[in-house]
């Protein structure tokens, strides 16, 4: 019997997956678009709600690989055949056998030009969330002008609830990870003041709540209730940030040395094509159901994990990938003999409408 | 000085009578005021906790009457808005119920809060009728050890007071609630001690 499963992306949730995967005894194939395998992870400096580094998450998932076979630089260019024969082909031209196929290849991080009044790649101290924690890797924080900003502003919801940019839904981690990067930011700098905008704090997960309210009492963040509407450039290079304070019911403004904007996650739908994988309607993989096959795409044998069906933290994505590694040992196990039973005795339902 | 006054008013109006302070300055912003609060005694008020939800504003047992309620206190109190606070009439509508302090999800002290700035305010030479009628009060309760209404009246509102408040007084004097006379501690120099002592810090 084939025992091959192929996990293409390895990030946290490809990853977690791998390793479960080998434990269980299947001949794992890890392919990684970049150099290194880590995704995202290998961006960030610490994860919230504990400030874990990052790196210490990679290498703790790196650790439980054990035999995985890693193929980096490297893309999936054609799947072809059915469970349990998959016949993956490579970029690099290899062709490889495979049992089922687990996809976890993520997310994009939201392109802030596209919101143009925030004015990003137009004002020198409008940066992003990804370069911010670059920032406080390297452990300063710093205007263009290599100045210390005495002021910050933390946009949420940057390219997530917003229908201007087809972007409905809410990428979830953002609200949290503005809180952390707030604490991280005011521990650099003390007496930094720092304002988060924000429409609602979702801050859902274990210990989140906790760390909202610790930056609030303990490191004196502050909440403005209102979304950003533009941002405009001073002579000095400070940034004029126009908002309603919803909370008073008045317009407001408001300078800032440094617009940091959160932003959202958007699906990688790049293997939609060449895995047959449909789409929900916020762009990120359908899965079979938002309930109870939530790791089983439309298509049998191709499971999901991670982002790659939306938004999810770094602790989700590790547990998604684990949960997937258990659905793909059971698919592969009972060899499809009767499908039904892996997706819990309902058939595969469209579920791109019921995202609606 | 009334010449400066009209044109700080005029200065504060655009044309067609359009006020120009719609706008909040978020510039403005500033920790001085909540630290002094803080000082104050409103140290375990957790004032910086507050995450605007509005339970306190929702169960409080005066917001009829307030033109600021105890959630957008806390708020201006977080962003140094002294002189609005100044200005509410919230301060002195409260009636220390507590039913915001004991209801607040975040741990905030709002009636805590009040009580601070209200030393603060008194501190600085706030006067009004209220902080008229603590300062009576008090002064009565130190001359007898025990309160006597119709003098209270009489020292607040003067005759007029007493007249307006005359039918109810009546109706408490004849179910014994208020004596029309005025009574007597066994030991107001025991009474006054304990003031004394009471005042110190």
């Amino acid at each position: 019997m084939n025992k091959q499963v192929v996990v293409i992306g390895g990030g946290p949730a490809g990853l977690a997956a791998a390793g479960k995967l080998q434990d269980f005894g299947y001949d794992v194939v890890l392919i990684e678009k970049q150099a290194e395998v880590g995704g995202h992870l290998n961006k960030w400096y610490k994860v919230f709600p504990d400030f874990t580094d990052a790196s210490e998450i990679t290498a703790n998932l790196k650790a439980g690989l054990g035999q995985t076979r890693i193929l980096n630089n490297a893309t999936v260019t054609r799947i072809e055949g059915s469970a349990p024969n998959f016949k993956v082909t490579v970029s690099t031209g290899e062709e490889i056998e495979a049992a089922a196929i687990l996809v976890s290849t993520g997310y994009k991080h939201f392109d802030a030009t596209l919101k143009e009044e925030y004015g990003y790649g137009i004002y020198d101290n409008c940066i992003n969330s990804v370069e911010l924690d670059a920032m406080l890797k390297a452990k300063s924080v710093k205007t263009r002008d290599g100045k210390l900003p005495k002021k910050v502003g933390m946009i949420h919801c940057v390219g997530s609830r917003d229908e201007k940019v087809n972007n409905n839904y809410c990428s979830r981690v953002c609200c949290t990870n503005a809180i952390k990067v707030a604490i991280e930011v005011k521990e650099l700098i003390p007496d930094c003041e720092i304002y988060c905008l924000y429409m609602d704090i979702r801050v859902f997960g274990r210990g989140y709540e906790e760390l909202y309210r610790t930056s609030q009492q303990d490191f004196g963040v502050q909440f403005l209730r209102g979304r950003l509407s533009e941002a405009g450039e001073k002579n000095d290079g400070s940034l004029l940030l126009r908002l309603e304070d919803t909370l008073t019911a008045k317009p407001m403004r408001l300078t800032v040395d440094l617009l940091v904007l959160m932003v959202g996650m958007e699906g990688n739908s790049e293997l939609a094509e060449v895995a047959g994988l449909t789409l929900g309607c916020d762009r990120f993989y359908a899965t079979a159901h938002l309930q109870y096959s939530n790791n089983h795409s439309a298509r049998s044998g191709i499971f999901l994990a991670g982002a790659a069906t939306g938004p999810k933290a770094i602790m989700e994505s590790i547990t998604d990938g684990r949960s997937a590694a258990a659905e793909i040992a059971s698919f592969v196990a009972s060899n499809q003999a009767n499908l039904a039973s892996n997706l819990n005795g309902q058939s595969v339902t469209k579920m791109t409408a019921s995202l609606k | 000085m009334t010449t400066k006054a009209k044109k700080a008013t005029k200065a504060k109006k655009f044309v067609f009578g359009l006020k120009t302070d719609r706008q909040l300055d978020g510039d403005k912003m500033n920790r001085e005021f909540l630290d002094k609060v803080i000082a104050e005694g409103g140290k375990g008020a957790a004032i910086a906790a507050c995450m605007q939800c509005g339970t306190c504003s929702g169960g409080c047992t005066n917001i009829d009457l307030m033109d600021m309620s105890p959630r957008t206190l806390i708020l201006m109190v977080q962003r140094g808005e002294w002189e609005k606070v100044l200005k509410s009439n919230a301060l002195w509508m409260c009636s220390s119920c507590y039913i915001c302090t004991s209801r607040c999800p975040r741990g905030v002290r709002p009636s805590d809060v009040i009580e601070a700035v209200k030393a603060i305010a008194i501190r600085q030479g706030i006067e009004n009728d209220s902080t008229r009628f603590n300062q009576i009060f008090v002064e009565l309760v130190q001359k007898r050890g025990i309160l006597f209404e119709p003098e209270l009246m009489h020292k607040y509102g003067g005759l007029p007071a007493m007249i307006e408040q005359a039918e109810l007084g009546i109706k408490l004097a004849l179910k014994g609630k208020m004596s029309p006379f005025p009574e007597k501690i066994k030991d107001p120099q025991k009474f006054n001690a304990a003031l004394e002592k009471a005042k110190q810090p």
